[in-house]
């Protein structure tokens, strides 16, 4: 099995800080060299600007057209530019951004998770059968810990969610697309979301720990790390982005299929790898969703173009 | 677009079923209470800690303020002994300074690695349990006030003697 480094989190202040105390900190204008800055100056300048940019951004987006990131790398990377060609070669047309908050993966999964029962050709039997699955996973939720009342406030928003496909909300409107995008661009609903994903990822394992155990080390010092404490740390805390252990405990939990298309500028002939995730048998034809990868990121990855606003190939 | 203003009735309502839970079952062996100070204010909570038995704290009742933001339970609640509590991982301001009232990527102590932080699963009820078993077992590594843990290692007579002190004091005896 192959890892991927988490690369998304900031270094620590913490780590840093004492060199402050040793070099006095140098006046910033425009003028100022880089070299001269203290390291501290240095990430305070780096974290303001990430900071700037994460929170102008949506917490997911409306899908932009391909043609827009690969202008961000025209002036870079030649191998990003040819992966996105190739990309656009497969026929994908468009990216759905998400927020770099660390919950990337567990909201763009969420997302085309919804966004498939709600294009589904029988709706009401794609409600039913998440419905179902969902409330089967309410044992295992609690088999694995969690008090009944903890999981349920993030359970509700989910299933409301889903069941706003075919039930209409009191002022008369079920789920549509954009009412979809809404809902994930408002930071409550958005962030229970994630965090019940996150539950849902945990219990999974939780409660089959040989089968994950081999699979769960420490990221930043590689050692092994026992299951439960795996999941405290870097699956039920908001914000810790999530590993290829994570995803195959999630689209199991879910019984649900995700591709996931590496972006990763390393490729020597500038194909782009695709990972299949399967956590239910796949049917014939099936189309999964897929996740667009970049060091540290997780988007969508759209057949169809903004204008189209539908993501059915 | 939308609006993204953080909407707090969610975390109103987690705050009224904990409540509602502390309330009905009582905590465990009556070790403490809490609850809002007003009605008006299911964000602001009063607890009432009874000192563990065979420590320093044993007799005494200790109330601290807890303050919940309002995206709670995704983000942890603030909680500060008033009048504050002389012991090392408290602060000299009341507020205390505990592993699980921390998420993951927060360490301001520089906390071991393996110590329980906050996730949306924590409850009150769980971290009051947390600090009356930090009242009872200081954790040195991480201490918040100095002076105090200076005290806990080298003079564990006085350290006990200043809190008994403290404890007859707020007593009135």
């Amino acid at each position: 099995m192959f890892v991927l480094k988490a690369i998304e989190q900031p270094v620590q202040p913490s780590a840093v800080s004492h060199v402050d105390e040793r070099s006095a900190p140098v006046e910033i204008s425009e003028n100022t060299g880089l070299s001269d800055l203290t390291p501290a100056q240095l990430y305070e300048l780096n974290q303001s600007v990430l900071n700037d940019t994460v929170a102008d951004r949506p917490l997911i987006a409306e899908i932009v057209p391909l043609t827009a990131l690969r202008a961000e790398y025209e002036g870079g990377s030649q191998s990003f530019v040819k992966q996105i060609d190739y990309l656009a070669g497969l026929g994908y047309k468009g990216i759905r951004r998400t927020k770099g908050d660390g919950d990337c993966f567990y909201r763009s999964l969420a997302f085309t998770y919804i966004e498939q029962i709600l294009h589904s050709p029988d709706q009401s039997l794609a409600v039913a059968t998440a419905e179902s699955l969902l409330d089967s996973s309410l044992p295992m939720l609690e088999a694995a810990g969690f008090q009944r009342m903890v999981v349920e406030d993030f359970y509700d928003v989910v299933v409301n969610l889903i069941r706003q496909v075919i039930v209409p909300e009191p002022n008369g409107t079920t789920l549509t697309p954009s009412l979809l995008l809404d809902a994930f661009q408002s930071t409550e609903v958005s962030n229970y979301v994630v965090v019940f994903m996150r539950l849902l990822t945990s219990a999974q394992i939780r409660t089959d720990p040989e089968t994950y155990a081999p699979f769960l080390f420490n990221p930043e010092t590689g050692e092994d790390i026992p299951p439960r404490e795996f999941c405290e740390r870097y699956v039920e805390a908001v914000g810790k982005e999530a590993d290829h252990v994570q995803m195959t405990a999630l689209t199991r939990a879910l019984q649900t299929n995700i591709n996931v298309a590496y972006l990763d500028g390393h490729s020597e002939d500038g194909k782009v790898n695709f990972v299949e995730f399967r956590g239910s048998a796949p049917e014939e034809n099936e189309n999964p969703p897929v996740l667009l990868y970049r060091p540290g990121h997780y988007d969508v990855l759209e057949k169809g173009s903004a204008e189209e606003g539908s993501t059915l190939a | 677009m939308n609006s993204r203003s953080t909407n707090s009735s969610t975390a109103l309502r987690r705050l009224m079923t904990e409540y509602k839970q502390l309330t009905a079952n009582g905590s465990p062996d009556g070790m403490f209470t809490a609850g809002p100070i007003s009605e008006s204010d299911f964000f602001t909570w009063e607890a009432l800690i009874c000192g563990p038995k065979d420590t320093p704290f044993e007799g005494g009742i200790f109330a601290a303020k807890l303050t919940f933001p309002s995206d709670y339970p995704l983000s942890p609640f603030k909680m500060k002994f008033e009048p504050p509590l002389f012991h090392p991982n408290v602060y000299s301001d009341g507020t205390v300074c505990i592993s699980i009232l921390h998420t993951p990527g927060d360490d301001p102590t520089q906390y071991e690695h393996a110590s329980e932080r906050w996730s949306p699963v924590q409850s009150v009820e769980k971290v009051i349990l947390s600090v009356i078993s930090m009242l009872a077992e200081p954790n040195l590594e991480s201490g918040a006030n100095i002076d105090c843990c200076k005290l806990y290692r080298d003079n564990r007579e006085e350290y006990v003697r200043i809190v008994k002190a403290s404890i007859r004091e707020q007593l009135g005896l």
